[in-house]
Parts: C-alpha cells; structure tokens; sequence
C-alpha cells in the first residue's frame, strides 16, 4: 500500500519505530548540547572580540558558531545511523522484518525519514539557540540565518544517509563505525595534507614533493565533491559571499548525494542480506 | 506414505499451484556442509506439517528458503503458488512465523510491538486488531511494560500473537515450545490445535517429538539435511513394526496354561506375563485378537481389555536415524 511522497505504510511503520528508539536515546540530546556548548562558546568569542577591540565584523556572526555545531551533529548522524541496520542485523530483528512484505526499499526509506527528522529537530534546535543568542547580546545577523538552517538541514540528512549506506554494507556494528572512522580520518588527512602542501612555495617543493602535492589536491578536490561536509562548506561560503545560485548548487549536490546514498543502501541491503 | 526422496536429475513439471508449500529437488551447502539435500516437500491447505529432526538436520534452512530469506542452490521452490522473495514479497501477508530465537524489540512494549507488525503487514485498524489479539492470548496483563521485563514464556506469547494478528493462511514455527515451561507449552499447544481446527496449514519444525506427534497430521523426518521418510504419522510408525504388541488384561492373575494357549495361536511369536496384564509378540501381518481372544476363553480366562501397541514416534524417528547411521558406519568401513 502505497502512502504519501511514494513511500510505503511499512515504510512510514519502519520510521516511526526508528525514531521512537532514536528519541528515546540519551544520544542525541548529549550530541546536542555539545554542539550548542560549542555554537555558544563561538559566539561568545566574537563578543569578546567586540569587548576588547569595541567593533567586531562578520559577513555573518551566526555562520561559524552554525558550522561548528553543524560538524559535531553531522558527525553524531552519520554514527547513529552507521550502527542502525547492523545492529538489527545482529539482533537478527533484521531477518524478522524481512518475514513480513517489508522491501529493502521501505526499510532505507524508513530509516531515512526518520534521520531526516531528527536532523530537523536537531537543525531546529541549534537554530532556535542561535536565534536566542542574537536577541540577547545584540549581535546583528544579516538574516542568512534560515538559509543556513536548511543549508544545515541537508548536511546532516546527507551524513545520515551515508551512515545508512555504511549500516547497510556493514556486517557488524563494530565494522561499520571502524569504516566511518576510516573515512572520516581518511578525509581529514587529505585535507590537511593537501592544505599544509598547497600552502608551501613552489621553489621549496621537489619534484617528487610537486608531484605529491599535484596528486593530492586532485584527489582532495574528487574526495570534497562526494563529500557532504564539502556541500556544506559551499553552502555556506556561498551565503557569506551572497551568491543564491552557488547556494543552490551546494544544495543540489547535498540533495543529490542523500538520494545517492539512499540508492546504493538499498542495492547494499540486497546483496549484503539480513544475516550478520 | 510419500517417498522423501526427489529423483535426482529427473525434470518433472512443479504443480506447485495447488499446494501451500512445495519444494522440488531442493538442495542448499554452506561452504562444504549440504544442509538440504534433493528435498521434496509438498504440504496442502489444512495440512498439519511436522518437520521432524535433531538441531543442526536443516530444518531452519528448509524454513529460510520457504520464506526466500535463502535461495537453494537446486531445485524449486513455491509457497501460495510462486516463488518466495526475501524483499517486498507481498504473499507474506498471508504467511505467519515463529522463529527459532525470540528477535524482539526490547525497549518496545507488546502492544507497540504488535502493532508495528500489524502495520508492516498491512493490517487494516491495526490498533483495533492489537487490542483483539491481546484479549485473546491473554497478554492483557502484560501489554503495556517493556518487553525486557518480560519472562520467556511472556516473549514466545507474544511472538505467536505477532505471528497470528493478520490472520494468516498458512503459520510456520521453528521449535516454538524450546524453553517454555509445561502451562506456556499447553498453552501454545491449545493455540496450534485450535488453528489446526479453524483449517490453517501449519509447518511446524521441532525436535521435540512428542510435539510434532500432539500437533501435526503428517511428519516429514530430516537428518543431515536429508528427508529420510515423509506421510501420516500411521504410516510413519508402521515402518519397522514387523513385530508387534499385543497387551490384554485379564480378570484374573495369569495362568501357566492360558500362557501356553496363547503361545499356540497361529501368528503370536510370544508371550510374557506379570499379574491379569499378559503381553504377546506377533506378527504385523494379520489380525490375531480373535484368536488369541478364542484361545483365553477357551481355556477358562476372561478377558477385560486387549489392545495393540504399535511403534511411537520417536521409536520410528530412532530407528530410522540409527539406519542412517550404520550405513554411514558401514560405509566408512568400520
């Protein structure tokens, strides 16, 4: 039986259950005030910054303290949702949903709408502090505030959707976290490696180091276009720069990557199977 | 009695679509180990079926590949008329399981766990079938703490009510009494005879033979992964008992003359006796009580009660698996 937006009763049954048992974790909410200790301690350091020089100026105060807090629960999603079909699949409730009509397609749009939701209430609830945090200590924001929101929203659906992805390829909840950490480090490295190499003179640089340092900033650059934290970086770059279309591409490219993710978890599932 | 054996290589038509459950030539390994080996498994509507083996025989495996979460490797399978799919098969609707292990929600309550699964299986009013089902296995009392707090037999309770809320055709249950203690599995039992009665088809697989033997109307008997005798359960103890016996009871202590009277009679091989009960040994073929009764009125008994002993299950299941393994034995050349 099919219901709202395409999805399925089963798979609207597999949301809810999900999100009761997310909800119902002291998890997030330990993940969040992290986050919100961080996004205020931000802010707080641009006010100290306008104490001690009496001016401060931002494209947007409101965008780091957003990022920063945006990283932490992006990073929390993408665990959460890492552990959520292995651990079913080593509980074996996995093969006992599967003795049902439940397809692999309701099981990951389940999960996925239920994620979505809490990246909501969690994007809603870092807005809301820093919507508060503005109204008190006076710091003006040029109103880019809910774009980022959304621009926030899609992050961290994406990187509950990659969780997903790893949840659905992994056999065991202890691979699947290994796996993101892996990817997660993998991708720091690159980075820094990358930036550390970038920012060195030429004429300080071998030709072997030259060559290494060519090759990682194309694998850097291919990695950043799959990557959601990247889309976010746009997103929000593109909000302090004012440019609604790259805004939009950012968007794109998080929206596309999420029905990537999506996609490839459900063609993981069937092959993968339900047992651990 | 149906052979248990498929003929190997042979490429007969499946008429699968008047039956609940067929398995054609159905093989299935795990590396080097053959869990199924060339079954053949048809079981109709209203049929009681007990698949009968020791853990480790294939009965979770046959089960796994009926519901399509395994694929043989050979051979066909067809459940309600097609072929079973692990994802989004939508005849699952009309299929009910109790499995081997009690996979439960933990931190839900049963009536959050039943109604997930009457919405998964597409349940209409779920919410009021919950509460039906709850009344009507007793879980009332129970129905609204987490199912962590709940004892085993409170758990496997709960998993028949799921497996029974949508009102399914046709119940498969993989050893659902293991661990109960003796109310919980009278109570199981009432349910499955009670289904039995209402014309649903059951599988049942068990170890336990006395189970198999109370619940089901025809038994199939695994072991390593091979069906080694299918058909009713007359048939199935009728096997071996070329010999049999036969048990009266008398008015009186036995006496050294009615023995001899009986030992006489044409197709008795024996007898013993101890007090009024005397036991003779006789041959399957043939029906000897009425000359056995002939023989102990005319020599002065009087005869209460007189009734045959035939094999028991597990006498036949015992049987049939020690052949298994002397063949192997002899095979191996010990």
């Amino acid at each position: 039986m099919r219901w709202g937006l395409g999805l399925t009763r089963a798979a609207y049954a597999i949301g809810r259950q999900e999100l009761g048992s997310v909800l119902t974790s002291p998890m997030p909410y330990v993940w969040l005030s992290a986050a919100l200790a961080l996004a205020v301690f931000v802010l707080d350091s641009h006010l100290d910054t306008i104490d001690g020089l009496g001016l401060g100026v931002y494209a947007d105060p409101l965008i780091y303290p957003i990022a920063l807090a945006g990283l932490i629960l992006g990073l929390y999603l993408a665990l959460s949702a890492s552990t959520t079909i292995t651990r079913e699949r080593e509980a074996g409730t996995l093969e006992v949903l599967f003795w049902t009509p439940t397809s692999d397609a309701d099981l990951v749009l389940g999960k996925v709408l239920a994620n979505v939701v809490v990246a909501a209430v969690l994007a809603a609830a870092v807005t809301a502090l820093l919507i508060l945090g503005a109204l008190v200590t006076g710091v003006a924001s040029r109103g880019d505030l809910p774009l980022a929101a959304l621009a926030l929203l899609g992050f961290l659906a994406a990187m509950a959707a990659l969780g997903l992805l790893l949840s659905a390829l992994a056999k065991r909840v202890r691979a699947a976290v290994v796996i993101l950490t892996g990817i997660v480090v993998l991708f720091l490295s690159l980075r820094v490696a990358a930036t550390v190499l970038a920012a060195l003179p030429p004429e300080q640089l071998s030709g072997p180091m030259l060559l290494l340092r060519d090759g990682l900033l194309v694998v850097s650059a291919a990695a950043g276009v799959a990557s959601p934290v990247q889309h976010f970086v746009w997103a929000l770059e593109a909000l302090q720069a004012q440019d609604l279309s790259a805004y939009l591409k950012a968007g794109g490219a998080s929206i596309f990557g999420l029905g990537v993710s999506v996609g490839l978890s459900v063609l993981a599932l069937k092959l993968r199977g339900v047992r651990p | 009695m149906a052979g248990g054996r498929g003929r190997p290589g042979s490429r007969r038509d499946v008429k699968a679509s008047d039956a609940m459950i067929h398995l054609e030539h159905v093989s299935k390994r795990y590396g080097p180990v053959s869990v199924a080996e060339d079954i053949h498994l048809r079981i109709e509507a209203g049929e009681a079926y007990g698949l009968l083996g020791p853990n480790g025989a294939g009965k979770t495996t046959i089960l796994r590949m009926v519901l399509g979460i395994e694929r043989p490797d050979t051979g066909v399978v067809s459940v309600l008329g097609e072929t079973p799919r692990r994802s989004g098969w939508a005849a699952k609707r009309r299929i009910g399981v109790v499995g081997e292990h009690q996979h439960l929600y933990e931190g839900l309550t049963p009536r959050e766990y039943l109604r997930f699964f009457a919405e998964l299986y597409g349940v209409e009013r779920p919410t009021v079938r919950v509460d039906a089902v709850i009344d009507e296995y007793g879980i009332g009392s129970y129905a609204d703490r987490p199912v962590r707090s709940l004892s085993h037999g409170m758990r496997q309770k709960l998993i028949l009510a799921r497996a029974i809320a949508h009102d399914p055709d046709l119940l498969i249950l993989d050893e659902p009494i293991t661990g109960l203690d003796a109310r919980s599995v009278r109570d199981i039992r009432d349910t499955l005879l009670g289904l039995r009665k209402a014309g649903k088809t059951l599988l049942l697989c068990s170890h336990v033979l006395s189970e198999v033997e109370r619940t089901s109307t025809r038994v199939g008997i695994l072991h390593r992964g091979r069906m080694l005798a299918e058909g009713t359960l007359e048939e199935l103890t009728g096997l071996f008992d070329e010999e049999r016996e036969l048990h009266v009871e008398l008015a009186q202590a036995v006496d050294a003359a009615w023995l001899s009277a009986v030992r006489g009679v044409e197709g008795v091989i024996g007898a013993e006796s101890e007090g009024r009960d005397l036991v003779c040994r006789i041959r399957a073929q043939g029906d000897v009580r009425p000359a056995v009764s002939r023989a102990l009125v005319g020599a002065g008994a009087t005869v209460v009660e007189m009734g045959l002993r035939r094999l028991s299950l597990e006498e036949a299941y015992l049987t049939l698996t020690d052949q298994v393994l002397e063949g192997a034995e002899k095979r191996v050349g010990r």
